[in-house]
């Protein structure tokens, strides 16, 4: 009984010093919120809510009241679907870039791999997308004048404006700028993994591969799947940048994801009501994925991350 | 680590690996040095797309126009100091979060978990976000640089995770002592969480370092301009003095090399703004070795 | 045990916290009113006693910070000011909701559209020019009718002005019109000079013309067009400007108030521009057979305009909608022979010319209800206004840039075109340009007549610009049509269409039809483009028919419905503010 009660007033104590961070948090994160209201209203900056027509529900209705639209929404959630399916389906690769650069016995060679892999994150879309441009252009791409050189090709292929493979294409452009990035968590997870472990491993005549299986892969798996569930539940939010940059009428069936959709379609420049109201159904659908995805990984695996 | 001896298997495994990586590594550099060599070469030449191994025609004065932005040197201070507060603070706030909601003691943890965890999936819209800020007296104010990110609930998740890790024993001999969370936190457990925190050091300089979002609706004083911002509004102003010409009768007046936007200017100013980072992240790295620490303090 | 803290980390900390400090002090209490109270005091006409720093928010300018240099001097010492740009960047329209909803605007508002002045004025945020009348006599002298446009149609109904309009004026046409085409005048002079009687006569010449020169110097494939995608909003906008040769407006100049409309300037006839026989599928189809005949660079799909604006530089391009789009530098004009652009029109060409404005454009400035510097915020606005303060602020001052000559004209001198061609600074520094540039908007038109120079305030309208010595090719586009200039040419021939008032006095669009209009643009953008680059006849009619069953299943019905009541509105209103 004194126990519990030492514990409890330990665990107010706790509480109590974390409670500025909590408050800044609330301060940042939680009181912005009021602004959802504006999406059940006819909303314009600067006019008191009072002055404004209540509207309720219409402009979520509005949203999808046409067949035209539904049929639009469907395609985009595909292209949604697609390209953060692929995301999840390459997560692993950051952890496995960490392993194995761990693995490089050089150590001059293993820094400079790893600052050098990381200059891809630092270059904005924009100009990623000229670099490309000097590579896969028709005219002047150097791959085309390359291919026509060697003989391979007899007329230039358009590579940026094909409508084939976009979703591996932006997987690659993706993995190209964030792999190196991503490792860095996992060098930092490795990093930590008690060095008695691989000493008795060691011992036990575990090899290279053995011990990856046995003390790297378990030591970085919690934190492998806290990542891997708080994507999932950014699983909607697929980032607009890198699309926007490389969509052209051609790809554009393909590549068109729902931000970049929403973008398109320009209602949410021009009317904050509707901008809130597709703002707040994404952050719905987001915390709703991560609340299943937590469920399923108590299930399974008998943890949860929240 | 001691190594197995120099099998054929051993050496197989290396030579691929490094390969690897290596080609790796050079698609990551090779953009990377395009724009560089762009940024260094006769601009027209550059323009044409004719630079792509060599620079041609080697000159620095897009470098010597981007340097004589005018508040260049306030800007960087500005973002200095952004940067290094920034994630002084941060680190210190998300890790001790991350510490108090791995202590199963900790009152409601549940609840206060989600309750910062959840944050990271909505986002109220900017105009929301700009009347809090005001009303918190955060506009035009350095702290709106540095307060609101004090708390990174991706790191929290992060360092909760490791700090479940490390083995009870360690902080209950404190606690045992009579040893206060205060003192546990960073006598103990703070040390040992070397990578974790070097990581977050990395994250979070670099997001303080390249931000401009900020600067651009809260901030008036243009003593306040962090040098992000600075470069992004001296990109827009070219670009904009090229389109005003378009659409007047002077545009005919003029050379209509004039009228060109400024890619190369855009290049340039990426390389600016990237290279102190490049200079900071290699020291950060020791972090990064496998194996370090626990031993070593258990020891 | 390395992670603790160190000492020099623990010094870098403390240094940093001793910097903020100093930071955060530096922000409170400085700004507006920069080194003083405000600037009533002083008798009438003098120069008022101390400068106010004003707070300016310019939605079309991209420049920003405390505004320094030649024309800063210039406002400190004529009107007592100094400006301060908040920064826009490409968030003005965000950031302009937001400043709103954060309850106060900056002492100076330039806006960019009418609704944003609605807006503004339905919250209250702008003060009642009305009311301080007495203090803008410039304004109520150079822009009477723009003020009572703005009474009537952007005043949340109280018939009281509380923004004006800027550019004001008579048309702004000098040596060229706002639209070409031009072509590259020697090629087509080695071709013997073919007769172009439509449109779509071009592109055999243009053919011939790209056979002529297949490569640039640099070996590089010259087309007849490069295209790009950046300035698309509701439509293809390159399709968009052939019509303004015939002087029909298929979304170039109303686009956005009249989505989807085609209008005749002259005539007002209307159209959609998705049916058959308009002047916007006319247009794709021009594109569509010159891409057959591989005058189209296949690069136009994925390309920036920056990267075309290269190309044209480089010499890989024929054919130019405007004349400012050209590749005339100075040693190809020049040169023995001369290359270049000069303007060679088909035999129906009815350029469109863009007419006088009284009313002005939308950029209009305002001032906040919140300033506390109402008296230099007036003195500010009238000034830009005037002919007198805009005459500085567009040629510089008098005797720097710019001379009286013995015939009582003004000229710019060998010093000024130095400065303008080489991009130089003025004594005080900044460019020519800088002063127009900061805000990015100016009360009267340029070719506003100015009193004393008997010229207009637009240095490239004066007539000692316009006859300033011509290139080689120039004086043999001269020799070759008999005329000096496109305009002159133009007016000779009655080879162009006056535009109508009607065009600048178009409602508001209301939100719901905006929306509508935004969605169909989606799909009108994507099958122009997909049309363009069609294959055969059979994809090229699949996706002008697709684009127009998609618009009609998404309410293009209602948007042409809007439109033709907003039009047959404005035209209306036009007879109204002649």
């Amino acid at each position: 009984m004194r126990e519990s009660s030492g514990l409890k007033a330990a665990g107010l104590r706790l509480f109590g010093l974390s409670l500025p961070l909590l408050l800044v948090v609330f301060l940042f994160s939680y009181l912005p919120l009021y602004g959802w209201i504006y999406a059940f209203y006819d909303y314009h900056a600067g006019m008191k809510l009072s002055d404004t027509e209540f509207v309720g529900f219409r402009h979520f209705a509005e949203l999808i009241d046409n067949p035209v639209i539904a049929e639009e929404i469907g395609r985009v959630l595909r292209n949604t679907f697609a390209m953060s399916f692929l995301g999840i389906a390459a997560s692993p690769l950051p952890a496995l870039f960490a392993i194995f650069l761990l693995e490089v016995r050089s150590g001059t060679f293993r820094k400079l791999v790893q600052t050098l892999t990381t200059l891809p994150n630092f270059i904005s879309w924009i100009l990623v997308y000229a670099v490309a441009w000097s590579v896969f252009s028709v005219g002047d791409g150097f791959l085309n004048r390359l291919l026509i050189k060697l003989g391979w090709i007899g007329t230039e292929i358009n590579f940026l404006a094909s409508s084939d493979h976009v979703w591996l294409t932006m997987l690659g452009y993706s993995l190209w700028k964030g792999l190196g990035w991503g490792a860095i968590i996992f060098l930092a997870a490795i990093a930590s993994i008690d060095h008695e472990q691989y000493e008795a491993a060691t011992v036990d005549g575990a090899g290279r591969f053995q011990k990856m299986r046995h003390v790297t892969i378990p030591g970085i798996l919690p934190t492998f799947f806290v990542l891997l569930l708080l994507s999932i539940a950014n699983f909607i939010n697929s980032g607009m940048e890198q699309y926007f940059i490389f969509q052209n009428p051609l790809n554009k069936d393909k590549i068109e994801v729902l931000d970049l959709y929403v973008y398109n379609q320009g209602m949410v420049g021009q009317s904050i009501s509707y901008a809130t109201v597709v703002s707040m159904l994404k952050s719905l659908v987001s915390v709703a994925l991560l609340f299943v995805a937590n469920a399923m990984s108590r299930a399974v695996r008998k943890e949860s991350i929240i | 680590m001691v190594e197995s001896p120099r099998s054929i298997g051993s050496i197989a495994f290396h030579t691929i690996n490094y390969s690897v990586f290596a080609i790796f590594t050079l698609v990551c550099i090779f953009p990377f040095y395009y724009i560089f060599i762009n940024t260094i070469s006769d601009n027209s030449l550059a323009s044409s797309g004719q630079i792509l191994l060599f620079p041609q025609g080697i000159h620095f004065n897009n470098y010597a126009e981007v340097f004589r932005v005018r508040g260049l040197g306030n800007a960087a201070l500005v973002s200095t100091a952004r940067t290094v507060i920034g994630t002084a603070l941060t680190l210190v706030g998300t890790s001790f979060l991350g510490y108090a909601f791995s202590r199963p003691e900790y009152w409601r943890r549940k609840l206060w978990y989600r309750f910062v965890i959840v944050t990271m999936y909505f986002n109220a819209g900017i105009i929301p976000w700009f009347v809090t800020m005001k009303n918190l007296g955060m506009v035009n104010n350095f702290w709106a640089y540095v307060l609101p990110s004090v708390v990174a609930p991706f790191f929290v998740v992060l360092f909760k995770t490791y700090v479940e890790q490390i083995p009870a024993s360690l902080e209950e001999s404190a606690q045992i002592d009579g040893a206060g969370y205060g003192t546990r936190f960073f006598r103990i457990v703070f040390p040992l969480s070397a990578p974790i925190l070097a990581t977050i050091v990395v994250f979070t300089s670099v997001g303080q370092w390249n931000s401009f979002m900020d600067t651009l609706f809260l901030i008036r004083d243009s003593k306040l301009y962090t040098l992000q911002f600075l470069l992004y509004q001296y990109l827009n102003e070219v670009n904009a003095v090229a389109a005003s010409l378009r659409s007047s009768p002077q545009g005919q007046l003029v050379d209509p090399s004039r009228l060109l936007t400024a890619t190369s200017i855009r290049m340039t100013i990426s390389i600016v703004v990237v290279l102190p980072i490049l200079f900071v992240y290699p020291f950060l790295q020791r972090y990064f070795v496998k194996g370090l620490l626990l031993g070593a303090v258990k020891g | 045990m390395y992670k603790w803290i160190g000492k020099s980390q623990a010094a870098t900390l403390l240094m940093a916290v001793a910097v903020t400090a100093i930071l955060g002090g530096c922000s409170d209490g400085s700004r507006n009113g920069g080194g003083s109270a405000n600037s009533s005091t002083g008798p009438e006409g003098s120069k008022p006693a101390e400068t106010v720093t004003l707070q300016v928010f310019s939605l079309p300018s991209n420049t920003s910070g405390l505004q320094q240099g030649w024309f800063a001097d210039v406002l400190r010492d004529q009107v007592g000011v100094n400006l301060e740009l908040l920064p826009a960047g490409d968030q003005g329209e965000q950031k302009l909701q937001a400043l709103m909803a954060g309850g106060e605007l900056p002492d100076i508002v330039v806006f960019k559209t009418k609704r944003q002045v609605e807006d503004a004025v339905r919250a209250g945020m702008l003060i009642n020019l009305d009311d301080h009348i007495d203090k803008l006599p410039n304004v109520v002298k150079n822009a009477p009718a723009a003020l009572q446009y703005y009474r009537d149609a952007a005043s949340n109904g109280s018939g009281k002005a509380y923004a004006i309009p800027n550019q004001v004026g008579p048309s702004e046409v000098g040596a060229t019109i706002n639209y070409g085409p031009l072509i590259r005048w020697d090629l087509y002079k080695k071709l013997g000079m073919p007769q172009i009687k439509e449109l779509e006569d071009y592109l055999p010449v243009l053919k011939q013309m790209q056979e002529l020169e297949p490569k640039n110097k640099d070996g590089q494939k010259v087309y007849a067009f490069s295209l790009w995608q950046d300035w698309d909003s509701m439509q293809m906008m390159l399709a968009a400007q052939p019509s303004n040769f015939m002087g029909v407006d298929t979304g170039d100049q109303m686009g956005g108030s009249l989505p989807f409309m085609q209008v005749d300037v002259a005539s007002g006839d209307t159209m959609s521009i998705l049916d058959r026989d308009s002047q916007y599928i006319r247009a794709l189809r021009f594109y569509y057979e010159a891409n057959r005949m591989g005058l189209v660079d296949p690069d136009s799909l994925t390309q920036r305009w920056d990267t075309a604006v290269e190309k044209m530089n480089q010499g890989r391009v024929l054919f130019s909608i405007w004349p400012w789009y050209n590749n005339n530098k100075k040693e190809l004009v020049d040169a023995d022979p001369p290359t270049g652009f000069e303007f060679v029109p088909f035999d129906s060409y009815k350029g469109t010319w863009f007419g006088d404005n009284p009313i002005g454009n939308p950029w209009a400035f305002a001032i906040s209800a919140s300033t506390k510097h109402l008296d230099a915020a007036l003195k500010y606005i009238d000034f830009m206004y005037s002919t007198e303060g805009l005459q500085v602020l567009m040629n510089g001052p008098k005797g720097v840039v710019w001379e009286m000559n013995e015939m009582g004209e003004p000229y710019i001198t060998e010093q000024g075109w130095d400065l303008i061609e080489n991009g130089k600074e003025l004594p005080g520094g900044g460019v020519l340009g800088s002063a127009v540039n900061a805000v990015n908007a100016q009360g009267l038109s340029g070719a506003v007549i100015h009193s004393e120079t008997n010229a207009p305030l637009n240095y490239a309208l004066w007539p000692t610009t316009i006859n300033r010595n011509p290139s080689k090719l120039s004086q043999d586009w001269q020799n070759a049509t008999g005329f000096k200039t496109q305009t002159e040419m133009l007016k000779a021939k009655n080879m162009y269409t006056l535009s109508t008032l009607a065009m600048k006095l178009v409602p508001t669009i209301p939100e719901e039809i905006n929306a509508k209009a935004a969605r169909i643009g989606d799909v009108v953008k994507t099958n122009s483009w997909l049309a363009v680059f069609a294959k055969n006849e059979a994809d090229f009619d699949k996706f002008v028919d697709e684009m127009a069953s998609k618009a009609e299943a998404l309410g293009l019905r209602e948007v042409l419905e809007w439109d033709a009541a907003a039009w047959k509105q404005a035209q209306e209103e036009a007879e109204r503010y002649k």
